[in-house]
């Protein structure tokens, strides 16, 4: 009888409506996910699948300079994440502090005090991230001048 | 396979070092809340290990630090003897008993429970407060063998959360180290250790198909269970800071010292992991007066019990805050500066509080944030004011933490506007709910009808 009753009261709580989203959302939507994670183990999937392109774009970036291996020392203005949604790349840009977490690159912010300092910087052309080293400061002060009307999200 | 074993070590080590500290402490408890409790405790000791190193200036090696692990646990064992004496003592008295009718409330939370571990092992530490703070702090420090590390070069404006508790830092650091590349597997023990620990809590007191379908409750609390798999300071902090006030309530029935004195570590421990706690320690202070009161009719006597209670909480403040932040981190960080000014204008304390109730617990928002398990305490709190018109002891304890976290957090929010309502206050209310749920357990109402269901069970 008892066991029955267990039965009853579980099934009606999860009836409820907030109960019954919760269950179908998240319980049985992560035992859905275990599914494929399983086969997923590799700790750069792991990062890409829960961070999405935040960290691929971001390792993305960082690998230019692994590639010429100038990483250490580089340090890298990146426009904010509204900049790259005017140019159609769905980049929500990681503070330097997580930017430095997920590939070790330090990065600034344009309206950082230390953006002056920064050697090379990021920019879209024809919806392409490129990355392009700082040699006219002129220049570069416009782009700062331009990016700091962008609001910074975190 | 290897990592199964890797996480079994490390949890049967924090269980000799957290019974080590229970037996420190001379707390005696049956094995279902004892064998819990001792994984908090080694979790809780083994946070405070790399912090220790880190002040001895020990670099972080695998070496160094499975030394300084077994070292903490023979170093809380002064007393095994005694300990192990309680344990046969204790285990000679007691019995492991399971009835058929809680194989589906157990089946329920074991499948709620076992997800969120799988969870916590595979996904990589996710909330910002996190991974531009003490992830990154302990990423690097595993790379570089120091929590004063390169994060330091980064540009930190608009960033506080490397100045946050070494708890979590440290706890990521031994498992970063174990080979767990994302740590945060030590929040399953906690989260695992702390559902048996209320489970057990509530079997006390009510039928055990009301606590199986009370603890279910609890669990499908949609936002504190997603923090059960995510690491951030409040799930760990709710889950110290109710073991406080479950001691207490001990204190307040058996007027035995050592319970006081351990819902005041308790109460530190949960300092050490969010230090606004210290403002809901001192709100706590009054309950423990009152009770000095009831029991030695003087006042001057309430200060004694009060300054035990407090006394690890403020020395953890002070130590973490202005020793470690301040003289040894290389960043300053003027708390001071984040004080609210006017203090003596109220309207804003006012404001937060009713921003709390509207948007955070009477809303549609607030359910699909807490479920309804909120209005599942309102209701049963009503029904026992208006029809019974009487609280059990340990209820009116539970009841009072309850109030302290209600009032509490608008009051940390006014004073440190930074303690916003839409995140630092959403996640500050997990703590209220465990409360809640142990006052459920110890409503005459719901007892009243669980004795009856037993009596009947027994015919």
């Amino acid at each position: 009888m008892l066991l029955v009753l267990g039965v009853a009261l579980i099934t009606g709580f999860f009836l409820l409506p907030p109960n019954s989203a919760w269950l179908k959302d998240r319980i049985v939507a992560y035992y859905r996910d275990f599914g494929w994670q399983k086969n997923k183990m590799g700790i750069e999937q792991r990062m890409a699948n829960r961070f999405l392109g935040s960290y691929t774009y971001s390792k993305q970036i960082s690998s230019f300079f692994e590639q010429k291996k100038i990483k250490p020392i580089a340090t890298v203005l990146v426009p904010p994440t509204d900049y790259f949604t005017l140019h159609g790349i769905d980049y929500h840009v990681p503070e330097p502090l997580v930017f430095y977490y997920y590939t070790g690159l330090h990065t600034v912010w344009p309206n950082s005090p230390y953006a002056q300092n920064a050697h090379w910087y990021v920019h879209v052309t024809n919806r392409k991230i490129m990355i392009d080293s700082i040699t006219n400061r002129a220049a570069y002060s416009d782009t700062l001048k331009a990016l700091n009307k962008f609001n910074i999200r975190l | 396979m290897s990592v199964f074993c890797v996480v079994a070590l490390i949890t049967i080590l924090q269980g000799i070092a957290g019974f080590g500290v229970a037996t420190l402490c001379n707390i005696k408890l049956a094995p279902r809340f004892f064998v819990p409790l001792c994984f908090l405790l080694g979790v809780a000791v083994f946070s405070l290990v790399p912090l220790c190193m880190q002040l001895l200036f020990v670099p972080f090696t695998f070496f160094n630090t499975a030394l300084a692990l077994l070292l903490a646990c023979v170093l809380v064992n002064v007393k095994l003897k005694t300990g192990i004496n309680h344990v046969n003592t204790m285990f000679s008295g007691s019995r492991f008993t399971m009835r058929l009718y809680e194989l589906p409330f157990l089946l329920v939370i074991t499948a709620i429970v076992l997800i969120s571990v799988w969870r916590c092992f595979y996904l990589p530490p996710t909330p910002r407060d996190i991974t531009s703070g003490t992830e990154v702090m302990a990423e690097y420090a595993v790379k570089e063998k120091t929590m004063i590390n390169s994060i330091f070069t980064v540009d930190l404006q608009r960033n506080n959360n490397h100045y946050k508790s070494s708890f979590v830092t440290g706890l990521q650091i031994i498992y970063k180290l174990a080979g767990l590349p994302f740590g945060q597997v030590w929040l399953s023990v906690i989260f695992i250790s702390f559902i048996v620990f209320l489970y057990h809590a509530v079997c006390a007191t009510l039928h055990r198909v009301f606590a199986g379908l009370l603890v279910i409750a609890f669990l499908a609390v949609p936002e504190m269970y997603g923090y059960t798999f995510m690491v951030l300071f409040d799930y760990s902090n709710a889950v110290f800071f109710f073991l406080s006030f479950y001691f207490l309530a001990m204190y307040f029935e058996d007027r035995q010292a050592k319970h006081l004195l351990f819902a005041g570590v308790l109460m530190g421990m949960a300092t050490y992991i969010r230090s606004e706690t210290l403002l809901l320690a001192l709100l706590t202070a009054p309950a423990i007066l009152l009770n000095q009161l009831k029991n030695a009719k003087k006042w001057v006597g309430g200060v004694k019990p009060i300054l035990v209670f407090l006394a690890p909480s403020g020395f953890i403040y002070l130590f973490f805050m202005n020793v470690f932040i301040n003289h040894y981190m290389p960043a300053q960080y003027n708390v001071g500066a984040l004080v609210r000014q006017h203090l003596y204008n109220v309207r804003p304390l006012l404001n937060i509080f009713l921003q709390v109730n509207s948007q955070l617990i009477f809303s549609g928002d607030g359910v699909g944030l807490y479920g309804w398990f909120i209005f599942l305490f309102c209701a049963l709190f009503l029904a026992e004011l208006l029809f019974v018109r009487k609280f059990t002891p340990n209820a009116r304890n539970f009841l009072f933490g309850v109030l302290v976290i209600y009032i509490g957090l608008p009051i940390i929010g006014f004073i440190l506007p930074i303690f916003d309502v839409e995140n630092t206050t959403k996640r500050g209310l997990f703590k209220i709910f465990p409360l809640m749920l142990l006052y459920m357990a110890n409503s005459s109402l719901l007892t009243g009808i669980s004795r009856r269901l037993t009596a009947w069970e027994n015919k």
